[in-house]
C-alpha cells in the first residue's frame, strides 16, 4: 500500500507541476495569432491544433496555417501540432496582442531520437544480420540511471535477450552465454572487467563514446575469441575544427571532456576522465562503514591524425582503477590483516592505420596491447607490511582487414589477426612475512592465429546474403608442467601417474577450426523481410569461477590439455517489419544455441592460487534457446520501444558416474541466469528542446537458485543437504525508474550550455531478492533473503558544455 | 574465495544503506531419508565412527542410530581393526589402536541390511603441538544474524604452532567450552524433588511459566563452539603460524572460563568434506555465493554407485590444549549476554496453585547437575576456583 501510495503522489506532483509553474490566467484579453508551416516544405499546415494551457483552450489553422485565438493576459503553454508532426510547444508570457510563426517537423523526416537498431532508417529490413543491436549514447544518456552514472551495460539490459544474475552482477549474460563468451572491445581492446564496484556501475566513460554495437546473433568474421556474443564500443573521433569541453558532478562521481583539435581538419586529441572520489561519505555514516574506501576512476585518450586524405592514425589509451577497502578482519591462510583492500585496474591501448586506396578498396591495419590486474592488498596486523595477492592477463593482437566493394552486389571484408595471449594466474607476494612463503604459480602463454573472408553479396533486390567464414588456430606455449592422471579417475593430487614439462615456445596443446557466420536476407518489400542466420564460434579464454557472478579477481585460463575450447553453434530466425514512415519497427527473432566444453566445478573447489586447476573443474556443455520480440517507436515526442522475451538455459555435466564428476546427478539444469519471461518498457517524452522524461519498467522472472533437499548433522551443527541443483526460483525481478532531464532552462542563448538530470531509481521501492540462502549453527538453520535497491535511489547530477 | 566472500558481503552493506539480509519464510519440501557416517581416527587412545538414519520431511528433521553395523579399518598393511557399538551408533576403535604416521586407512562399514560401504584411503599425520594459546577481548566480536548489530562481545582465542616441513597439512580445529552453570533444570510446570524429573503441566487457557531451578552443587556446562576451522599449509609450509583464530568465546559473565581448543592434522577426504559444508552453511549470505553441490562426501556403497551416503571417513593426529579465559571487569567496555540466552525466571516464594503440596518440602528445590555430554558435575581439569 505504502508503495502504491508513493507512486500516486509523484504523479499527483508531475501531473500539477505545469499549474504550479505556470500559474492561472487574469482578466484583460488580449489576441494570439500566427502562422504555422512545415519545417522543410515551408507549405502551410491545415488543421493544426493549437491548444492552450493542455485543453483549456484552443482552436485549429485554417488553409493558409493562420489562426487566432482570444485569451485572458497571462502565461500559458501552447501546443501546435498535427498528426505526423512533431508537437511544438513552448511557454509564452502575453501582456499584450502577439503573433507567432511555427515551423513543424515531420516525423518521418526527423533525426531518430531512439536508434537501438542500425544505422539507416531501414537497414533492419535490408541488412542480412540478425541480433544486432546499435544503441546511440543519446539514448542511454535519456535512459534513468543508477545514482546518475550514465551505465552503458544497465542499459543493454533493456534490450531483448541480454540478462544478469542481479544488481551487482559483474556483467550481462546474452542470449543464454556466460558473462566471459562476451567480447567486449573499447576501440578495438578488450575488457575483461567491465564494471566498477563489483557491478554497481560499468567502466565506459560515456561522454567519449560515439557508437555501441552489440552483436548477439550474426557475428560478422572479423570478430573471434569468445562464444556468445560481441560488445563493440568505439570512442568518439576528436573534433578537428572547433574545441569542445563538458563536464559533470554527480553524486557518485565528477567527469570532465576536451575536445581539442590540433592542427585544424588535420590533428586532434579526445581526452575524458571520471573520477568517484566520494566515500569520505562513509565516515559521516553508521560506524560499522566508517572505515570502507570505495574509489574508482576512468581515463582515456584519442589522438586522430589525418596524414593525408588517404591515409589516418588513430592512436587511443583507456585506463580505469578500482580501489576499495574494508576493515574487516581478514587475512588469508598465515596473513592475517587489519583490513582487506581490493585493487584492480585496466591499461589498454590501441593504434590504427587506415588506408584507403580508391574508393572500392580499403585496409585498417590494428595493433592492440591490454593489460588487467587484480590485486588483493592484505595490511598485516601490529606490522607495516602489506602482503599482496595479484594476478594478470595480458593481450597483445596485430590485426589487418580489408574491405573490398568490386560492385554494388559485393561488399567482400577479409583479414589477417595473431595474438598472444600471457596469463598470470596468481602471486603471492609476503612482502617482509617470513612466516608466509611466497607463491608465483607459472605464467601461462598462448597463441591464437585467424584469418576471415566475409561476403555480403546482394544477389537481388529480394535476397542478399552475407557469407562468412573464420578460421582460428589456437597454441597453448611453454614453459608449462603439464601432469598426467589415473585416467579411471578424476584429476586430483592424489590420482597423479606423471608429468610432462615443455620449454619456452614448445606447443603444448593446439585446437583450432573453421567458425562459418552466415546470414540470409528474404525481403517481402520495403518494409518487411525474414531473415535466418548460423554462427560458430571458438573460445580459448574463459574465466574460472564458481560463484553467482564472477568477481573481479576472478582467475582466467586459456585453453590446455585440459580446458578445451568452448565451441558454440548459433541458429537464428527472424522477422522484421518496418512501418511506411519507418517510424515504428517491430520485430520478431527466435534463436537456439549449443555451447559445448562449459565448465562446471567441483564441490568444493578452490582456484585461488590453485597450481592444477584441471583438479577443480569439470566439462559439460549448454543449450540455449529463446524468442524476442520488439517494438521501437524511434521518432515523435513519445519514442521508446518495449520488449518480450521469452528464453531458456540448461547446463548439463556428466563427465562421469562419480557423484563428484555430475552436476545435478548429470541431468540438465537451468544456469543461474536463466530467468524465462522479460519485460522491458522504454518510453521518453520530449516536452521541449530543454526538458524531458524517461520512464523505464522491467520486469524478469526470478532466478533459479538451489534449496536443500533434507538436513543433517555434521561437527555438532545442523548443515542443509542439497542435490538437484536450482530447482528453486527467487522473486520475480521488476523495477520501475524515472528521470527528468533539464537543458539550459535560463541561458539557451549562451555558449556555456548547461544541463540537470534528476533521477529516481526503483521508483516504488520493490524490494528485489538478489539471493536467498541458508545459515546453520549449532541449534538450528535459519533462511535469509538478500535485498539491494530497496528503496527509491534519487539523485540529482548537473551537467556542462562550453 | 571466502575473503573475497566476505568483503562482497560487507561491500554492499556499505556503499548502499539500502541493502538488507531478512530473515525469509521458505517452505522447503524436504524428503530425505540418507544414511550418514562421520567419524576421525586419531591419535587419541580410542576413536569413534557415527553411524546414523537421517530423516527429513515437512514437518520433523530426525537423526537415529543406526545399531548392529560392522565397521572395521583396514591398513594400508593389510590390517584390519574391528570396532565395537559402545552406544547405540556409534563404533569406537579398541583400546590401545593408534594410526601410524603416513599409513593410510580405510574405513568399510556393512548395514544391517547388507549394504556395503567405503571410503577412500586416507592417510595419517601427526599434528604438531600447539606452542601457545591466547585470548584477546573483542567487544564487536559476534554479530546478530543479519550481521549488523553486536549480538555479544566475545573472548576470541588465537594459538601459534610451528607447521611440519611437509606440505600439504590440513589443520582443523574444534573448541569445546566449560562454563559454570547455575541453572540445572529448567520446566515448563515445576520440578519434583523428590523424583528429581520435571513434571510438565498443561491446563488450557493458562500459560505455564517455564521456571528455573539452581543445582544443587557446582555443575558446568560443555559448549560446543561449532564453527568449522579449516587451514591449508599451501601457503606456509614449514613455517611458523602465529595468530591463528580458533574459537570465539560468548561473553557469558565476568567469571572465568575454560576452552578446550582440539587441534587436527586431518586428511585429504574429510578436509574437503568441511570445506563444502562450511561453504554451504557458514559463509553463505553473498553477492558471490557458489551453487550448493551435494556433500556426499569420501563414503561410497561398493555396490550400488547410485546409494549414496552422506558423511566423512577422515584419520588425523590430535592434540589439545586447555586454556583460562579471565573476563574480569570487561563488563562495562562490552555486551554480555546470558548462558541460557535469556533472563532467569525462579519458581515464586508464593507457591502455583499447580503444583501439589508435600508435608515438609521446601520450595523451590534444587536439581541435580546430571553427567552428560553437555554437562557435568565434576570440576574440569584446569578449572580455576
Amino acid at each position: 500500500m505504502k508503495t502504491i501510495l508513493r507512486v500516486l503522489f509523484l504523479w499527483v506532483i508531475l501531473a500539477t507541476m505545469p499549474n504550479l509553474l505556470w500559474g492561472q490566467a487574469s482578466s484583460r484579453l488580449v489576441k494570439l495569432s500566427g502562422q504555422v508551416r512545415d519545417s522543410i516544405s515551408d507549405k502551410p499546415i491545415e488543421n493544426a491544433f493549437v491548444r492552450i494551457n493542455f485543453g483549456e483552450g484552443g482552436t485549429y489553422t485554417d488553409t493558409a496555417g493562420r489562426f487566432m485565438i482570444q485569451l485572458n493576459a497571462s502565461t500559458f503553454v501552447v501546443t501546435i501540432g498535427k498528426t505526423g508532426y512533431r508537437p511544438f510547444r513552448d511557454r509564452l508570457t502575453l501582456n499584450d496582442n502577439a503573433q507567432i510563426s511555427v515551423r513543424l517537423i515531420e516525423v518521418a523526416k526527423e533525426l531518430e531520437e531512439v536508434v537501438i537498431s542500425t544505422q539507416t532508417v531501414d537497414a533492419n529490413i535490408t541488412r542480412p544480420l540478425l541480433g544486432v543491436t546499435q544503441m546511440s549514447i543519446k539514448t542511454i544518456k535519456k535512459l534513468p540511471a543508477v545514482m546518475g552514472e550514465v551505465d552503458v551495460l544497465r542499459s543493454l539490459q533493456m534490450m531483448p535477450g541480454v540478462t544478469s544474475v542481479g544488481e551487482a552482477s559483474n556483467g550481462v549474460n546474452i542470449r543464454g552465454g556466460t558473462v566471459d563468451q562476451n567480447l567486449i572491445l573499447l576501440d578495438d581492446a578488450p575488457i575483461f572487467n567491465p564494471t566498477h564496484l563489483f557491478g554497481l556501475f560499468s567502466v565506459f566513460p560515456a561522454d567519449a563514446l560515439s557508437s555501441m554495437e552489440l552483436y548477439k546473433g550474426t557475428t560478422p568474421a572479423r570478430y573471434g575469441g569468445r562464444a556468445a556474443a560481441v560488445l563493440d564500443i568505439s570512442m568518439t573521433n576528436p573534433s578537428l575544427d572547433k574545441a569542445k569541453f563538458q563536464g559533470g558532478i554527480g553524486f557518485v562521481s565528477n567527469k570532465f571532456t576536451a575536445d581539442i583539435p590540433l592542427v585544424k581538419d588535420k590533428m586532434g586529441i579526445l581526452f575524458t576522465a571520471r573520477g568517484a572520489f566520494n566515500d569520505f561519505l562513509f565516515q559521516l555514516g553508521p560506524e560499522r562503514v566508517r572505515n570502507i574506501r570505495a574509489n574508482f576512476g576512468d581515463v582515456a585518450l584519442k589522438y586522430f591524425y589525418r596524414i593525408n586524405p588517404t591515409n589516418t592514425l588513430t592512436a587511443s589509451g583507456y585506463f580505469n582503477k578500482d580501489f576499495f577497502q574494508t576493515d574487516l578482519l581478514g587475512g588469508i591462510n598465515n596473513i592475517n590483516s587489519v583490513s582487506t583492500q581490493y585493487d584492480y585496474r585496466t591499461l589498454n591501448g590501441t593504434i590504427k592505420w587506415f588506408k584507403t586506396f580508391n574508393s572500392k578498396f580499403d585496409i585498417q591495419t590494428v595493433l592492440v596491447a591490454s593489460n588487467y590486474t587484480p590485486r588483493i592488498l592484505l595490511p598485516e596486523i601490529d606490522s607495516d607490511n602489506t602482503a599482496v595477492i595479484r594476478s594478470s592477463i595480458r593481450q597483445r593482437q596485430l590485426k589487418s582487414t580489408f574491405n573490398y566493394l568490386p560492385n554494388a552486389s559485393h561488399k567482400i571484408e577479409g583479414g589477417l589477426s595473431m595474438t598472444h595471449y600471457r596469463l598470470e594466474p596468481g602471486e603471492l607476494q609476503p612482502g617482509t612475512n617470513t612466516r608466509t612463503n611466497p607463491l608465483n604459480l607459472p605464467t601461462e602463454n598462448g597463441v591464437e592465429l585467424a584469418a576471415h573472408l566475409e561476403d555480403e553479396w546482394r544477389v537481388s533486390s529480394a535476397l542478399t546474403v552475407s557469407l562468412g567464414l573464420r578460421y582460428s588456430y589456437f597454441m597453448a606455449l611453454g614453459p608449462w608442467n603439464i601432469q598426467q592422471y589415473d585416467p579411471n579417475s578424476i584429476p586430483s593430487e592424489a590420482t597423479v601417474t606423471g608429468s610432462t614439462t615443455y620449454t619456452a615456445r614448445q606447443i603444448v596443446e593446439n585446437y583450432g577450426g573453421l567458425e562459418p557466420r552466415i546470414g540470409l536476407r528474404w525481403a517481402f518489400s520495403e518494409q518487411a523481410s525474414i531473415k535466418a542466420g548460423y554462427n560458430l564460434m571458438r573460445q580459448y579464454l574463459q574465466v574460472i569461477s564458481n560463484t553467482t557472478t564472477p568477481l573481479p579477481t576472478a582467475r582466467w585460463s586459456m585453453s590446455n590439455p585440459y580446458v578445451r575450447p568452448q565451441v558454440s553453434q548459433l541458429w537464428s530466425l527472424g522477422y522484421f517489419q518496418n512501418s511506411r514512415s519507418n517510424i515504428y519497427e517491430f520485430s520478431v527473432e527466435g534463436y537456439y544455441r549449443s555451447t559445448t566444453n562449459v565448465l562446471d566445478y567441483r564441490p568444493g573447489a578452490n582456484f585461488l592460487l590453485e597450481p592444477f586447476i584441471e583438479t577443480q573443474v569439470l566439462n559439460g556443455q549448454s543449450q540455449a534457446y529463446g524468442a524476442e520480440l520488439m517494438v521501437t517507436k524511434k521518432r515523435g515526442e513519445l519514442t521508446g520501444w518495449a520488449n518480450y522475451t521469452y528464453s531458456r538455459v540448461f547446463n548439463q555435466t556428466n563427465q562421469g558416474s562419480r557423484f563428484d564428476e555430475q552436476v545435478n546427478n548429470g541431468n540438465p539444469y537451468p544456469a543461474n541466469f536463466d530467468r524465462p519471461h522479460n519485460i522491458n518498457l522504454s518510453l521518453s517524452f520530449s516536452e521541449s528542446k530543454y526538458h524531458s522524461y524517461s520512464l523505464i519498467f522491467t520486469y524478469s522472472s526470478g532466478r533459479p537458485y538451489t534449496i536443500p533437499q533434507g538436513f543433517v548433522r555434521f561437527q555438532n551443527r545442523t548443515v542443509p543437504f542439497y542435490n538437484e541443483r536450482n530447482q528453486a526460483r527467487i522473486k520475480d525481478y521488476h523495477r520501475l525508474d524515472f528521470a527528468w532531464h533539464i537543458v539550459g532552462p535560463n541561458r539557451k542563448k549562451r555558449k556555456w550550455e548547461n544541463s540537470w538530470t534528476f533521477t529516481v531509481y526503483n521508483l516504488y521501492g520493490r524490494n528485489n531478492q538478489y539471493s536467498v540462502f541458508i545459515k546453520a549453527n549449532a541449534a538450528s538453520f535459519e533462511t535469509f533473503e538478500l535485498t539491494v535497491f530497496t528503496t527509491p535511489i534519487a539523485s540529482l547530477s548537473y551537467q556542462f558544455n562550453f | 574465495m571466502n575473503l573475497s566472500k566476505k568483503l562482497l558481503s560487507l561491500s554492499f552493506v556499505a556503499v548502499f544503506a539500502t541493502a538488507c539480509v531478512d530473515v525469509f519464510k521458505a517452505d522447503y519440501d524436504l524428503n530425505t531419508n540418507l544414511l550418514t557416517v562421520e567419524g576421525i581416527l586419531t591419535n587419541q587412545p580410542t576413536s569413534t565412527i557415527r553411524v546414523r538414519q537421517s530423516r527429513s520431511n515437512r514437518f520433523s528433521i530426525t537423526s537415529e542410530a543406526v545399531q548392529k553395523c560392522v565397521v572395521e579399518v583396514k591398513a594400508g598393511d593389510g590390517t584390519l581393526i574391528a570396532l565395537r557399538e559402545t552406544a547405540p551408533g556409534d563404533y569406537t576403535t579398541p583400546l590401545g589402536f593408534s594410526p601410524k604416521q603416513g599409513e593410510s586407512y580405510q574405513l568399510r562399514l556393512q548395514t544391517p541390511t547388507g549394504q556395503r560401504y567405503e571410503s577412500t584411503a586416507e592417510v595419517f599425520r601427526a599434528v604438531p603441538e600447539i606452542a601457545k594459546v591466547y585470548d584477546k577481548f573483542n567487544a564487536k566480536g559476534i554479530l546478530d544474524r543479519k550481521g549488523i548489530e553486536v549480538f555479544s562481545s566475545s573472548f576470541d582465542v588465537f594459538v601459534d604452532f610451528q607447521d611440519t616441513p611437509r606440505p600439504r597439512d590440513l589443520y582443523f580445529w574444534t573448541a569445546k567450552l566449560y562454563e559454570r552453570q547455575p541453572i540445572c533444570a529448567t520446566c515448563t510446570g515445576y520440578f519434583n524433588a523428590f523424583t528429581k524429573q520435571c513434571v510438565n503441566v498443561n491446563i488450557k487457557g493458562i500459560l505455564i511459566p517455564d521456571f528455573d531451578y539452581k543445582c544443587d552443587g557446582a555443575c558446568w556446562e560443555i559448549i560446543s563452539l561449532s564453527d568449522i576451522n579449516l587451514l591449508s599449509d599451501s601457503y606456509s609450509n614449514g613455517q611458523q603460524i602465529i595468530g591463528r583464530p580458533v574459537a570465539r568465546v560468548p561473553f557469558y559473565s565476568e567469571e572465568g572460563c575454560l576452552v578446550e581448543i582440539s587441534q587436527y592434522n586431518i586428511s585429504e577426504g574429510a578436509y574437503r568434506f568441511f570445506s563444502i559444508v562450511r561453504e554451504q552453511s557458514q559463509t553463505t549470505g553473498t553477492l558471490a555465493d557458489v551453487p550448493p553441490s551435494p556433500a556426499f562426501g569420501n563414503i561410497t556403497n561398493t555396490n550400488e554407485p547410485t546409494d549414496r551416503l552422506v558423511g566423512y571417513f577422515g584419520v588425523g593426529g590430535v592434540k589439545q590444549v586447555r586454556h583460562w579465559i579471565n573476563r574480569t571487569g570487561y563488563a562495562t567496555q562490552g555486551k554480555k549476554i546470558s548462558l541460557l540466552g535469556r533472563e532467569l525466571l525462579y519458581e515464586a516464594q508464593q507457591r502455583p496453585s499447580y503444583i501439589p503440596f508435600v508435608e515438609g518440602e521446601i520450595r523451590p528445590p534444587f536439581a541435580p547437575c546430571v553427567n552428560s555430554s553437555s554437562r557435568t558435575p565434576f570440576k574440569p581439569q584446569g578449572w580455576r576456583n
